[in-house]
């Protein structure tokens, strides 16, 4: 598949590919030689070389956020294309590679976030506690980086314009127990109530942070299963439309980005808080994330608590 | 700060004006190619648009070839099919002019809204024909003014008069095209009456679509069913494909321009390093410095941004774009009448920024993060 | 204010270059003193400054400034220190020679994006009656008017400890004078002040707390 988006696409991803491979080596020098009480022009030489990944992670970060977005854009553009597929969802089902790869994607800002909390951290200690830390932990993220760039390249190269795909109708109807999705079908009220119980239970253990950073991730697992399940047919006005890309569409007012802003948000910095306290042993609260995670919490109930309230009958 | 970056970028002004002009240019370049394929691409899907939902052919060996017209009746007892109505129509080339073309034969009823509504106001019998703009222009050139001598396939001559020109709506659909009653049509094409050229079917509901295509292509194994979504898809194909090359070779351009801001920006003469290392000396820190290098590279990319779009927009629909129009309507050579109509879409917006602008800043990281650790220390010596 | 533990420089360790600079030096200096740093040219004045300003880090031993370990700085927290304790004044004034007067003496403000920094500068400016020619560019002062915008600047961030690297050397006699004049006022103020030079005029000066010579690297209090 050559379109713009996907040449673009691919540019972009190639070009941070490129600087991190850059920081790759220079996180390598600075694992192995990385000593401040040295005074050697290697020394100088390598904590200058620290503040290039810096500035190359904060672009990659804030340029992989927008691209996020617009590799959705692109394979809802793609759904024309594709006989079938009417939204995102037809086509990242379309080849084996595509849900794999979104998942990195989403890992992917994730981890170059907690990077960046690792390096503000380091540069606010005098004596460089974290650099050997977070150049480390930067090698690890550098090989999700490179898984990512090849599933993309399978992804765009499998895509085939020929072959009929599902639409997100079928994708995500419980009935057919479909391939991929099969994970996500719970009973629509049971993740609805798993959603809000593991809500109440990262309110509970908001002061314990090791478990409410777990938490949060069994929060944003249950997120997901209900929103797909439980929360997106009210949105759609629809019972039978499950699919969490359409929500990014003009029809429903681009919902989506609001929801995602507010999910992935709170979920990070849940994360981080817990993060923060075992790497660079710093305490947090957990309010922020708290906060977030109730937009989301609020925004997504208002759906089914409108359509009671218009219509007087539930969905389910 | 910003404006410290300001009075820093005018302080250099020769040495950043070219790589401003530059990527003004290329900004330029290919937003205007964007905007010319996304405004033919609207032409091309308002035209299709008016299609029927469903064009049924017939083909023998994988050519076409005509097809009975019995089985329009057929297909109109289907479920869900509104009518269907037999088309001839085809290419007619004029060899003086080496040009081909559309001759369509119309019935009372035509098949899409605007010929319906110019047939009503016109009386359409006999020997007479009514053209696009474009046909018009080549026949006076060929001092056909009443009327115009087609030859059949057989070598006898039909002369037909000229009745008048085609209410444009798209550019694209009429400009080539001959509209002719049905049965002139056939003359000239030498159709039997029991056949036509295809058939075509309308469907008030487009869910059903896919279903009606699978019946009729049951019902007749022999026959090709097109169905407007297949057109769509492979225009948005056939586009996006073209733009893909395209920005394929741009990119080749924007990586030669790279080099050149590269080298320009990374060459930080003595004067600058002196200055960094005066403001570094003076408590600026590396992420002020490196604040400023992006505050500076961000003026210059986001000006050339904004004016580049701006000036492609007066290109493109003001001036219609001249020169770059013939790259494109290379689709024959009756196209030139196109008048691109005015298109605004986010997401050629929002591609042409993400091409553009962070490539600029990856472009400018390592120069910045080189100015930003000049050695404080030196401005002692 | 300073107390410097057997602080050695050496540049380029480790590498065929190596050049010792500065041998281990040990000295203490005064809150509100005058300092004068002594020792022909290229005896280790500048590094000696250097390190203290923190624009370069010790090989070995121990800056520490106003209770403040300076010789193990990150380069961004050395910086920060710069800005907020110490006041610079260079050879060759080392002014952007662009920039207005104005301009160049805001720069150590600027990166703590404050409001109030323009107003600031009028008032340092003022004080070194200079402020009718805030607009002027440095390029078409006198070398009289530079060196007093060179220490309105230095002065701006209201620094502790102000150090001053050669800075008569460009001068003639009237505007050293003129210098030592403004030293002596900044000094009553309660100003540390640490002066590099080999002009041997300065020995003479009255106010004078303290003469450290710099010979070949070793420091002679
Ligand atoms: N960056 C450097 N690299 C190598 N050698 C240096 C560097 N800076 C200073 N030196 C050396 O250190 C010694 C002391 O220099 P400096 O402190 O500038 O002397 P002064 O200021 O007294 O003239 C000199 O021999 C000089 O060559
Ligand atoms: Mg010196």
């Amino acid at each position: 598949m050559l379109s713009p988006e996907v040449l673009i696409l691919l540019i972009l991803d190639g070009a941070i590919l490129l600087f991190l491979t850059l920081s790759f080596f220079t996180a390598v020098l600075i694992v192995r030689y990385f000593d401040f009480s040295k005074d050697t022009p290697l020394q100088y030489y390598l904590e200058r070389r620290s503040y290039l990944v810096s500035v190359i992670l904060h672009l990659s970060f804030s340029l992989k956020i927008p691209l996020l977005f617009y590799f959705v854009y692109t394979l809802d553009k793609l759904s024309n294309v594709i006989p079938g597929a009417m939204c995102a969802a037809g086509v990242i089902t379309s080849n084996s590679y595509g849900v794999a790869l979104l998942a990195v994607k989403v890992l992917n800002i994730y981890l170059f976030g907690l990077w960046l909390v690792a390096n503000r951290e380091d540069f606010f200690t005098k004596e460089y506690r974290f650099t050997k830390f977070k150049f480390k932990f930067f090698i690890f993220i550098y090989l999700f980086v490179v898984g990512e760039f090849i599933l993309e390249l399978l992804f765009f190269k499998s895509l085939d314009v020929s072959k009929v795909v599902s639409c997100c109708g079928v994708l995500f109807d419980a009935t057919k127990n479909s391939t991929l999705f099969s994970f996500f079908l719970l009973d629509s009220k049971l993740s609805a109530g798993l959603f809000y119980l593991s809500f109440f239970l990262l309110l509970f253990f908001r002061k314990k942070i090791y478990l409410f950073s777990l938490l949060t991730l069994i929060f944003l697992l249950f997120s997901l299963i209900s929103l797909i399940q439980f929360f997106s047919p009210y949105i759609y006005q629809l019972p039978t439309h499950h699919c969490p890309f359409c929500l990014l569409q003009k029809e429903y007012f681009y919902v989506g980005y609001l929801l995602y802003t507010f999910l992935f948000l709170g979920t990070f910095l849940g994360v981080s808080v817990g993060f923060k306290k075992f790497f660079l042993t710093k305490e947090d609260k957990s309010w922020p994330s708290l906060l977030f995670d109730s937009l989301y919490l609020l925004v997504v109930t208002f759906y089914p608590v409108w359509y009671l309230f218009k219509n007087g009958v539930t969905l389910f | 700060m910003i404006e410290f970056a300001i009075s820093s970028l005018k302080r250099r002004f020769w040495k950043y004006l070219a790589v401003f002009f530059i990527y003004t240019l290329l900004i330029w370049l290919t937003s205007s190619i964007f905007l010319i394929s996304l405004s033919l691409k609207k032409e091309l899907f308002l035209t299709v648009e008016e299609l029927p939902e469903i064009i049924v052919q017939k083909t023998l060996a994988g050519r076409l070839i005509p097809i009975e017209i019995d089985r329009v009746e057929k297909i109109e007892e289907i479920v869900g099919v509104e009518a269907a109505y037999p088309r001839v129509w085809g290419y007619y080339y004029f060899a003086p002019a080496r040009v081909n073309f559309s001759v369509v034969g119309l019935e009372e009823i035509g098949y899409t809204k605007t010929l319906n509504n110019f047939l009503a106001l016109n009386e359409f019998e006999g020997n007479v024909m009514v053209v696009g703009e474009g046909v018009k222009r080549i026949l006076n050139n060929y001092y056909y003014k009443e009327f115009f001598n087609f030859i059949t396939p057989s070598g006898e001559f039909v002369q037909v008069k000229l009745k008048g020109t085609f209410p444009t709506t798209s550019a694209l659909e009429s400009s080539d095209t001959i509209l002719l009653p049905l049965p002139l049509a056939r003359k000239i094409f030498q159709l039997p009456s029991h056949l036509a050229t295809d058939i075509v079917v309308k469907v008030p509901n487009p869910k059903e679509v896919p279903l009606i295509s699978q019946k009729i292509k049951t019902l007749f194994p022999d026959s090709r069913v097109i169905s407007k979504e297949d057109i769509k898809a492979s225009y948005q194909n056939l586009f996006d494909y073209k733009q893909g090359v395209f920005l394929a070779v741009m990119l080749g351009a924007f990586l030669a321009f790279f080099i050149l801001a590269f080298e320009r920006i990374s060459a930080i003469g003595q004067e600058e390093m002196k200055e960094i290392g005066i403001l570094k000396a003076l408590g600026w820190q590396i992420r002020d410095i490196l604040k400023l290098k992006f505050l500076e590279a961000l003026l210059v990319v986001g000006n050339a941004f904004f004016i580049g779009i701006v000036l492609s927009y007066g290109y493109v629909f003001w001036f219609q774009a001249p020169l770059l129009r013939n790259l494109f309507s290379g689709f024959s050579v009756l196209k030139p009448t196109v008048e691109f109509l005015p298109v605004w879409d986010w997401g050629v917006f929002i591609t042409l920024f993400l091409v553009t602008v962070p490539l600029y800043l990856f472009a400018v990281i390592i120069p910045s993060w080189r100015a930003s650790v000049v050695d404080p220390e030196e401005i002692l010596r | 204010m300073i107390e410097c533990q057997k602080v050695k420089k050496v540049y380029n360790l480790g590498t065929s270059k190596e050049v010792v600079a500065l041998e281990e030096a040990t000295f203490y200096i005064p809150k509100g003193s005058f300092t004068l740093l002594v020792g022909p040219s290229g005896s280790g004045k500048s590094t000696l400054l250097a390190l203290i300003g923190a624009l370069t880090r010790p090989t070995s031993g121990k800056v520490v400034v106003d209770g403040e370990i300076v010789s193990k700085l990150p380069e961004d927290f050395a910086s920060l220190y710069r800005r907020e304790k110490v006041g610079f004044i260079f050879q060759k004034f080392h002014l952007l020679e662009e920039l207005s007067v104005l301009e160049n003496v805001v720069i150590p403000l600027i990166p703590t994006s404050s409001p109030t920094i323009y107003k600031k500068a009028q008032e340092v400016l003022k004080r070194f009656s200079i402020d009718h020619k805030a607009k002027s560019k440095v390029r078409k002062l006198s070398g009289g008017e530079q060196q007093r915008v060179a220490i309105a600047r230095s002065l701006i961030n209201d620094p502790k400890l102000l150090l001053a690297d050669e800075p008569t050397a460009n001068l003639d006699k009237r505007l050293t004078l003129e210098f030592i004049e403004i030293l002596k006022e900044l000094k009553g103020e309660g100003k540390t002040i640490l002066l590099a030079t080999h002009d041997p005029r300065f020995l003479e000066l009255d106010f004078i707390d303290k003469i450290l010579e710099v010979k070949e690297g070793y420091v002679i209090s």
